[in-house]
């Protein structure tokens, strides 16, 4: 009984020490491996990240950027391209991550991107193709941050590998981080799209092997903006470089290449250096099927070729000489006739009749008086809008000097880290006085912060005259990463102003723009670097001065409706088509009328619908009407946050298959796992947006 | 024994920090034990030429989840079906895909689709496939037979882009 005792003893003694052993192993296995990405990070970030490892020394979710500087390597001869001369041999080391490009030129896991978009009346379908490719000799995951429109209703997702599709699926958004990293990291090819703002979207592809590639596309429903004569069609390439407030945590970050982290901003762009470039480029295609005669196609952004098959369509192609994704593709067509016609879509889904109605303003509306008019210009004066944009935003405003009237006021405010103003109040449009604003105009200079906020509070946080008519022009890039804030600021001291935003540059921040005017009441226009100035800002005089149809009720002619958006029906201007959607219980009407007040007096107006027999049928209509409710939920989100709002746009994002804040799309290839660990994190940098200084704007 | 049982009280004292150590790493998302991603082939056995499927596959949703869904072997199948996950708690999706080229629409048993699952557990998944509707090229309704399968790369069938 003894000996058993002992036995039974000494056994449990050496199970416990087996498992001590075990316990202290996991910790050291752990970090033996977190310890090895941190030797390899140190060994192979560039030069200044590695002067300054202790300081920098990044976790294991680290971005690691690898430049070779012109030693060839035997292994990546012919990847991509790049026949480099063999002048030196050198054996790989372990673990090392290298691509041999050409000089100056930066490899990218982006190769290139496909953007196919086809036009209906007056909606847009685009199909977005990233094609990655792995230029290193080790297994990557590629992050790419990249803008959209902001109204554009992301609705199916595919990854393509070889000549495999795989479509992806649409969960809630932390769900669908996790399933994405448990495939990363059991060596799953793995595809992740999420949604930041309502214009800036992140791609994660996961275990792209070395010179091996995958294609992820994205298709969306946009659509058009009707404007001063024109539809546009607008596809952003790039997402400028954002001001965040200090002690804000949650904004854009715009860092160096290479620079991971460096903001400390949970979304973050990294930027190419002026004298770096990349292989990475875009083609884009449009087909325009408007079902009545197009005229007048314009491109002021890009170099394009235009192919006219039959009168009312068009094939617009960007061309190969003009190729740098570094600013707003806009295209503007004009239809047969002066304007076009009210005109309504619809599609008959198993869940309802949906419906989208273009509301063109009637003529009629140009024959009312104007009132006096107290102008306030709020000029953005950060580093963003140095140079060009800065220029073009002061021709635009001498040329609204110059259209005051002697009965106006005017005031001008400047911003960056803080706002000043030409004067303490709002001064008569006199002659002298005007010469005194313009001298005021010429002394202005880009540079600093973009505290947006400053503006907003000198511009209405001033006594109104009653007598006037308070208009707010913002005079802006829009680069900013609080925009929530913002908004909410907008919407808080609005009052009885009305804000007309004009974005100024070639990669504006439309989303910002677009809201503040609607909060506003007012619209938004955008000047191009290559646009006339003095073109917008007359059309724009011409909408200011006008005032709009208010408190605008619809009468739908005893078809039943339900479930309109925007729930509120803002102001209709001259020459800015109203787009409302909403769905029908009952069959659509052959005309609807709409009620409101034109200055003092109440106007009523009919419209008939789709008179020119245009397309009437759309797919997209169902998708388009769900991106709109996402979009009015998320506006309520803005100002008074609540779980039940972000539960309720969830459900309709998951119901109807449109991408939102909460949501993301996810593609995983279960067939078989890739060989060896998830590899390293590589950032796709961008550059700088057209006339976009660097070297004020990006945080070295 | 008491020295034993001391000893066996700290080795499971160390090895429960050293649990809390490895998920306290840093990594935002911990490994879920038994997590696994599994692929499963779709078959539709047509005896005449398939130009139109719609299959309805169930599944343990406290277990499974589709995490994507690829296109079959045959030519007019190889695009990625469209699918409609049904319920809210998931467990159900129905595959439906068609073609108009006659001359490529399948006759035989062909694999139509493929879906991507993440399983949660050791046991082997449960996924049941039935028939909801099928045509031959020019709409008129046949009679089909569908099963599913461990998926397996076929001969020839890419499973990178080069």
């Amino acid at each position: 009984m003894r000996s058993y005792r002992r036995a039974l003893l000494w056994i449990t003694i050496a199970f416990g020490l087996g498992l001590i052993v075990c316990g202290l192993m996991l910790p050291a296995l752990q970090g033996s491996r977190e310890a090895a990405q941190l030797a390899y990070e140190r060994q192979y970030g560039d030069k200044s990240m590695e002067a300054r490892a202790p300081a920098l020394a990044p976790g294991p979710n680290a971005q690691l950027w690898v430049i070779e500087k012109g030693e060839p390597t035997p292994a990546a001869e012919g990847i991509g391209g790049y026949q480099p001369e063999v002048e030196e041999q050198r054996p790989p080391t372990q673990g090392e991550l290298r691509a041999v490009r050409e000089d100056k030129e930066v490899p990218l896991p982006l190769k290139h991107t496909d953007v196919h978009a086809s036009v209906e009346a007056f909606l847009a379908t685009v199909e977005v193709t990233q094609q990655y490719e792995n230029p290193f000799d080790t297994k990557i995951e590629a992050v790419y941050v990249f803008p959209l429109p902001q109204s554009a209703a992301v609705t199916d997702f595919l990854m393509k590998i070889g000549d495999r599709t795989i479509r992806g699926v649409i969960r809630e958004k932390e769900e669908a981080k996790r399933i994405y990293e448990q495939a990363k990291r059991q060596g799953y090819r793995a595809s992740l799209l999420t949604q930041e703002r309502p214009n800036i979207f992140r791609q994660k592809v996961a275990n792209i092997e070395p010179g091996k590639g995958i294609d992820v596309s994205l298709t969306y429903f946009n659509p058009l903006r009707y404007v001063d004569g024109g539809f546009e069609f607008v596809f952003p390439m790039v997402v400028g470089p954002r001001f965040n407030p200090p002690g804000h945590t949650d904004g854009v970050g715009a860092v160096a290449r290479g620079k991971p982290g460096r903001s400390g901003h949970p979304v973050e762009v990294q930027y190419l250096a002026p004298d770096e470039r990349s292989g990475h480029d875009i083609g884009l295609t449009l087909e325009i099927d408007a079902g009545v005669s197009i005229e007048d196609i314009s491109c002021a952004s890009h170099v394009v070729d235009v192919q006219r098959p039959a009168p009312t369509r068009a094939t617009v192609s960007l061309s190969p000489r003009d190729t740098l994704p570094n600013k707003d593709f806009v295209l503007r067509y004009a239809v047969a006739g002066a304007k076009p016609k009210t005109a309504i879509l619809t599609h008959e889904a198993e869940d309802g009749r949906y419906f989208a109605l273009l509301l063109v303003p009637p003529a009629e509306l140009t024959d009312v008086p104007r009132m006096p008019r107290e102008m306030v210009f709020v000029v953005d004066c950060s580093g963003s809008m140095s140079g060009e944009p800065l220029a073009k935003a002061k021709a635009a405003m001498r040329r609204c000097l110059h259209n005051l009237d002697e009965d106006d006021t005017f005031q001008i405010i400047r911003f960056s880290e803080s706002a000043s103003a030409l004067g303490g109040a709002p001064i008569p449009a006199t002659t002298r006085n005007i010469k005194r604003g313009l001298r005021y105009l010429d002394s202005l200079r880009g540079q600093g912060g973009t505290m947006m906020i400053e503006g907003i509070k000198a511009a209405l946080d001033f006594p109104h005259d009653e007598e006037r008519l308070r208009i707010v022009s913002f005079m802006t890039d829009g680069y900013i990463g609080n925009e929530a804030d913002i908004l909410a600021a907008v919407k808080e001291k609005v009052g009885s102003a009305r804000i007309f935003s004009f974005g100024v540059g070639s990669s504006v921040n439309r989303y910002l723009l677009e809201r503040m005017a609607k909060m506003g009441r007012g619209t938004a226009a955008f000047v191009g670097l290559r646009d006339d100035a003095a073109d917008k800002v007359d059309a724009f005089y011409e909408r200011a001065s006008r005032p709009a149809l208010a408190k605008i009720h619809i009468d739908w002619g005893g078809a039943e409706v339900g479930d309109l958006y925007p729930q509120a029906i803002p102001d209709l201007f001259v020459g800015r088509p109203l787009l409302v959607v909403g769905r029908f219980s009952s069959d659509p009407p052959a005309q609807v009328r709409i009620q409101g007040r034109m200055g003092t007096r109440a106007a009523e107006h009919t419209l008939a619908l789709n008179p020119d027999d245009g397309p009437t049928d759309h797919p997209g209509i169902r998708t388009v009407w769900a991106r709109w409710r996402l979009a009015d939920l998320h506006e309520q989100q803005i100002t008074a946050p609540s779980d039940a709002l972000r539960e309720e746009m969830t459900e309709t994002s998951l119901a109807y298959r449109v991408l939102c804040r909460y949501t993301a799309f996810l593609a995983v290839d279960s067939l078989e796992p890739t060989a060896g660990d998830h590899g390293v994190t590589v950032a796709v940098p961008v550059p700088t947006p057209e006339g976009v200084r660097y070297e004020t704007t990006v945080a070295e | 024994m008491r020295l034993a049982l001391c000893a066996l009280a700290v080795a499971l004292a160390t090895l429960c920090a050293a649990a809390r150590v490895s998920t306290a790493a840093g990594e935002p998302y911990p490994t879920e034990p038994g997590v696994r991603f599994q692929a499963i082939d779709v078959f539709v056995d047509s005896p005449e030429k398939l130009a139109a499927y719609q299959v309805e596959l169930t599944y343990p949703a406290a277990t499974v989840q589709v995490v994507g869904v690829e296109g079959g072997a045959a030519d007019a199948y190889r695009e990625a079906p469209h699918f409609d996950e049904r319920g809210k708690t998931g467990g159900r999706i129905v595959l439906a895909a068609f073609t108009l080229d006659e001359d490529r629409a399948p006759e035989g048993r062909v694999r139509v689709a493929r879906l991507h699952l993440r399983v949660r557990g050791p046991a082997t998944p449960q996924i049941t496939v039935r028939p909801v509707t099928a045509a031959r090229p020019g709409g008129d309704k046949i009679d089909v037979d569908a099963d599913v399968r461990p998926a397996r790369r076929a001969e020839g069938e890419q499973a990178t882009e080069a």
